[in-house]
């Protein structure tokens, strides 16, 4: 083990890891954009059958989020990609936040209507 | 000269310490970039459980998209 944990630490030199980190943050940041995609296109359709006002600063908010992401390939040094990430991965938490928390009534009132028109099974 | 001594004594204390720091520098170095491969080994694993969320919530607008087709919406 001791030899195993000597070898795999002679091979991962720094610059490695900074390469792999890069990749690695691209790799999440492209599934935080999906994810968030996805959760506002959810929040949008259940606003719209409740009759209220769809998001639109939040697609802004993830839009403007997307340059930085794409920034984090270019980063030269470690603290770069971290500061990079730092603007990516906060307004994507703080956007998840807000849309779980103004969507408190919306989900289960569209979610009520949407079963309530589903056949009863018999 | 007590304090002098005293010192000097200290000083012979640390002496074969820094020979030992400078001996595990190196080895320190290897565990810290071993500690960093495991970090990115445990990344992929957070990535993949983070793009698994993203499907499953896709399927989960497909879904409810189907599902609301047929319902007015209170425009």
């Amino acid at each position: 083990m001791h030899d195993l944990i000597v070898s795999m630490g002679n091979a991962f030199t720094p610059e490695q890891y900074l390469f792999w980190t890069r990749i690695q943050c691209i790799a999440w940041t492209a599934a935080d954009l999906f994810l968030l995609a996805n959760l506002i296109r959810i929040a949008n359709l259940c606003r719209r059958l409740n009759g209220t006002r769809n998001h639109l600063f939040s697609w802004v908010v993830l839009i403007v989020s997307v340059p930085f992401a794409i920034l984090v390939l270019l980063a030269p040094t470690g603290a770069s990609v971290f500061l990079l990430e730092l603007l990516v991965t906060v307004p994507h938490f703080l956007l998840i936040l807000y849309l779980l928390v103004a969507n408190v009534h919306e989900f289960p009132a569209a979610l009520r209507k949407i079963l309530a028109q589903q056949p009863t099974p018999e | 000269m007590r304090r002098c001594c005293t010192l000097m004594l200290i000083a012979l204390v640390f002496l074969p310490l820094t020979a030992y720091a400078d001996t595990t520098a190196e080895t320190n170095s290897i565990y810290r970039n071993a500690m960093y491969l495991y970090l990115r080994i445990a990344g992929v694993a957070w990535i993949g459980l983070e793009w698994i969320a993203a499907f499953i919530l896709w399927r989960a607008y497909k879904r409810l998209r189907d599902a609301a087709k047929e319902l007015p919406t209170d425009a």
